[in-house]
């Protein structure tokens, strides 16, 4: 018998949140699969089978466990499977698909959940507010769970249907009602937020709400840059426009260590250390994975460890431990064309760099005009703590640096 | 010191924490109710019951002249107000001792004294700890001071005055927009005194259906309450002849002398319950909770007048939420279903409203369809000359979904609970047009009103 216990994935993890159990008891499954779906405050964590064997989960979907919490066993035959389920009750599974439904809107753990809306002789269980809502939208009462009493299904469940937008059946899209011109405005997706998107949608609001933000853009020369890029060479693999900057950044924040720092209540905190973030985009959510110390790594070594994060993100294996503590963020939208922007800042810290796209453009040189590598800069900075003047100062630097290298040196 | 151990402790015995402590222990748990006063709370003691009986007494009096009518010799009609006084001050014994054989066929302990969080899954009483796996604040509301110009003479009363009092003042102003301001407004007036209802408001119930406030207000100003809108005390000077209060609204001022003035307005009773020590915030007007009345700290949860805005402090409010919240610190799942609060007031004609208004339900984007059925054209009200009274039903087209539910007229008290009913089972407008209500009763007038929203009413001109 194997105690399947909740990983510490970080060194601040405490707790992570059941998000729901990928067999139900007496299933059995092979080392390797996906046994569970945990979710930190930061990250989403696939737990998997550490050997072949039958699973029992012990703690229901959704609640909230410790770290090193024994929430299921996994038996490695028949009889030691009837013998751990004889010692620790079986709890509900197999809410997975549903994952994204609110929490509220779900049965009880062990209590109502089995509950049906079907009954015998074929008759379902719904109110007519549903079944007028689900024939307006062909969709199929016999699919759903109802979350109304008694397993009744109620206008939740087919608003939630709807969201899922898996069990519309039938009808192609185009030929939905109510696509075609309409006055109205009717939404095509309604998306929950939360998660992921509710952390980001607090963060942001708060980092607009409780710090006062000033942009301040430049363009700079990005010629020394492109050539830096094209001579660094990192084992026959270039290294990233992002791990230069990152390096460069690191540089110019040394130069300038107030912009290195955070507000907390009546005290501003200048941090030694210099920690950067750089904004992602994974699995449709903002990620900033934070690089250590990119002031005494080398680029090939910031390039490296910046590979590193994103295949993390892609592969959904970051750890709480890779997304805390960063001082500065640097976000790059030059793949989308964007020349400038006005990111916003990552509360506690104090500043953002936004990086826009390097492109060929016509410049005035002597007495003539010539084609340059250029790119846009934007900086965030946080009013409150750090003055237009001083950021500017900054970000001269920072410009000054970008193009030309060498005066990281100086 | 010696700590007690319960799975769950509610603070405060009234309307909301005495069904949250019988949920409770139905459910097998441990239950302990603190009360500091007496048990049923403002709503038992002080509120639902007393005026709901004063009101029961002003309806009698206001059914005398359609008795008349009916042929029926009533001789000259005397007011006991004392009389009234003994006889809900017995059902209020008679209740309060009911609540306790209720708890304690429940085996839910009692306990006397004030209570006071110390920390999360902690509350002191009077120097006694006692540890709870859940806590449900329900400690109800308390008056909030008036905040105009002479709000502090003691001439200015709220409610408990009139129940304490001997006599019913003869001449009232009553100020603020609490709707049971209008109820009392009534009473007073059916029971001999001059009224002077003033609000800062529009108009009376001004949050309501248009045609239900402005048919409440006809009614009352035809009785001779004088209602008075958009308008601010800007001061009140004491005489000897009474009370001098200048009002100004915007383009006018006027000038009443009364005998007292009366203000209900009750805020959360948050202070001295230690919300800080769990991270609550005791400076709130009330604390926020969220559909399974949860406060946002685990194991706290809150319900009744504590966790409501001035607007929406109804006794059934805070039974639901009581009910709630026991059963979500049990460990089931439950959530409030906020589309089925009845307004409720017992005026006569009674007013009673559930869910939304056309105007509300057109700002939150439905594709509002209403209909509506005045009970001058019901069988029934013409029987009892319901002239004032209709029903009005608030739908969204497509689905037929029913939004709101309005009505005023005799027992709209009592219809309103086949709307909650409606609402909650979410029937649509098919259903409600096809409920085939006795006859003559004037609930044929809601079925008549969703047929109305259909474009098929039967008995309208």
């Amino acid at each position: 018998m194997i105690e399947i216990t909740i990983p510490k994935l970080g060194l601040t993890m405490e707790s992570a949140k059941l998000v729901c159990w990928e067999f139900s008891s007496g299933e059995e499954v092979k080392e390797g699969e996906t046994l569970l779906v945990i979710e930190t405050d930061k990250v989403s964590f696939e737990i998997i089978a550490p050997a072949d064997g039958i699973i029992h989960p012990v703690k229901p979907e959704t609640s909230t466990c410790a770290v090193e919490e024994i929430v299921g066993y996994l038996a490695k035959d028949r009889k030691e499977y009837d013998q751990i389920i004889k010692e620790y009750p079986p709890v509900v599974t197999g809410q997975c698909p549903p994952m994204e439904a609110p929490e509220t809107q779900k049965a009880p753990p062990g209590v109502e959940a089995q509950a049906t809306s079907s009954l015998p002789g074929g008759r379902i269980k719904a109110s007519p507010l549903a079944r007028s809502m689900a024939a307006a939208h062909d969709l199929d009462l016999t699919a759903l769970t109802g979350s109304g009493p008694g397993g009744r299904i109620v206008k939740a469940d087919i608003l939630r249907a709807l969201e899922e937008g898996s069990l519309i059946s039938g009808k192609k899209s185009a030929e939905l009602p109510d696509t075609a011109e309409s006055m109205g405005k009717e939404s095509s997706e309604t998306i929950p937020i939360q998660g992921i998107r509710r952390i980001v949608f607090d963060n942001m609001v708060q980092s607009l709400s409780q710090s006062a933000q000033l942009t301040l853009h430049t363009e700079a020369c990005a010629e020394a840059l492109v050539s830096l890029r094209e001579r660094a060479d990192n084992g026959g693999k270039k290294v990233s426009y992002n791990a230069i900057l990152m390096k460069i950044v690191a540089a110019a924040l040394r130069r300038h260590p107030r912009i290195n720092a955070s507000v907390d209540g009546d005290t501003i905190h200048v941090w030694d250390q210099i920690h950067i973030g750089l904004a992602m985009e994974a699995n449709d959510a903002l990620i900033v994975p934070v690089i250590r110390n990119p002031d005494l790594k080398t680029i090939s070594e910031i390039d490296h460890d910046v590979s590193e994060l994103i295949n993390k993100t892609r592969q959904n294996r970051l750890s709480p431990d890779d997304l805390v503590n960063g001082t500065f963020t640097i976000s790059n939208l030059g793949f989308a064309d964007i020349d400038y922007f006005t990111p916003i800042i990552r509360p506690p810290e104090s500043a953002i760099l936004g990086v826009g796209r390097i492109v060929k453009k016509p410049v005035i040189k002597g007495e003539g005009i010539i084609p340059e590598h250029r790119m846009g800069l934007s900086l965030t900075i946080d009013h409150r703590i750090i003055d237009g003047a001083p950021g500017a100062a900054f970000l001269k630097t920072l410009k000054g640096m970008i193009e030309d290298p060498l005066l990281m040196f100086i | 010191m010696t700590e007690r151990i319960y799975d769950l402790i509610v603070l405060g015995g009234g309307a909301g924490g005495v069904p949250a402590a019988i949920r409770a222990a139905q459910l097998g748990g441990k239950v302990g109710l603190i009360e500091r006063e007496h048990l049923g709370g403002f709503c038992m003691n002080r509120g639902c019951v007393p005026f709901g009986h004063m009101m029961a007494a002003s309806r009698i009096l206001g059914g005398i002249p359609l008795g008349r009518e009916m042929g029926l010799n009533l001789s000259a009609v005397s007011k006991d107000f004392p009389a009234l006084k003994k006889r809900h001050n017995d059902l209020i014994a008679f209740m309060r001792q009911g609540v306790v054989g209720m708890l304690k066929k429940n085996h839910v302990d009692i306990i006397r004294g004030g209570g006071r969080l110390v920390e999360k899954g902690r509350i002191e009483v009077d120097g006694t700890l006692f540890q709870a796996k859940g806590i449900i604040l329900a400690s109800g509301s308390v008056w909030l001071k008036p905040d105009f110009p002479g709000g502090d003479l003691k001439e200015v009363i709220t409610s408990d005055a009139l129940l304490n009092g001997e006599k019913l003042p003869k001449r009232v102003l009553l100020f603020g927009r609490s709707p049971w301001l209008v109820q009392i407004a009534q009473f007073l007036q059916r029971f001999d005194s001059e009224v002077i209802l003033a609000t800062k408001e529009k108009s009376i119930l001004s949050d309501e259906s248009k045609v239900v406030r402005s048919r409440l207000a006809k009614v009352l100003s035809e009785e001779g309450v004088k209602i008075v809108t958009n308008t601010e005390i800007k001061g009140i000077i004491k005489k000897e002849d009474g009370l001098y209060c200048k009002l100004s609204g915007k383009d006018r001022e006027e000038h009443f002398i009364v005998d007292r003035v009366i203000t209900l307005k009750r805020g959360a009773a948050l202070s001295h319950l230690g919300l800080d020590t769990v991270g609550l915030d005791d400076k709130a007007p009330f604390i926020a909770v969220d559909e399974r009345m949860g406060t946002g700290v685990e194991g706290i949860y809150a319900i009744g007048d504590i966790a409501a805005p001035e607007t929406r402090q109804y006794s059934h409010m805070a039974s639901e939420g009581g009910i709630i919240a026991a059963e979500n610190i049990a460990g089931l799942n439950s959530s409030f279903d906020s589309r089925t609060v009845t307004r409720v007031l017992f005026t006569q004609p009674q007013v009673a409203c559930i869910g939304l208004t056309g105007k509300d339900a057109k700002k939150r984007g439905y594709d509002v369809v209403t209909g509506s059925a005045p009970l001058s054209m019901n069988t029934f009200g013409m029987l009892v000359s319901q002239q004032n009274g209709i029903v009005e039903v608030v739908a969204e087209k497509k689905y037929g979904e029913i939004l709101g539910i309005h009505l005023i007229g005799e027992g709209a008290s009592e219809m309103a609970g086949q709307a909650v009913l409606a609402i909650q089972m979410e029937a649509t407008l098919e259903e409600l047009a096809r409920s085939t209500f006795p006859h003559p009763t004037l609930s044929e007038s809601m079925a008549e009103a969703a047929r109305e929203c259909l474009g098929r009413p039967i008995f309208l001109p």
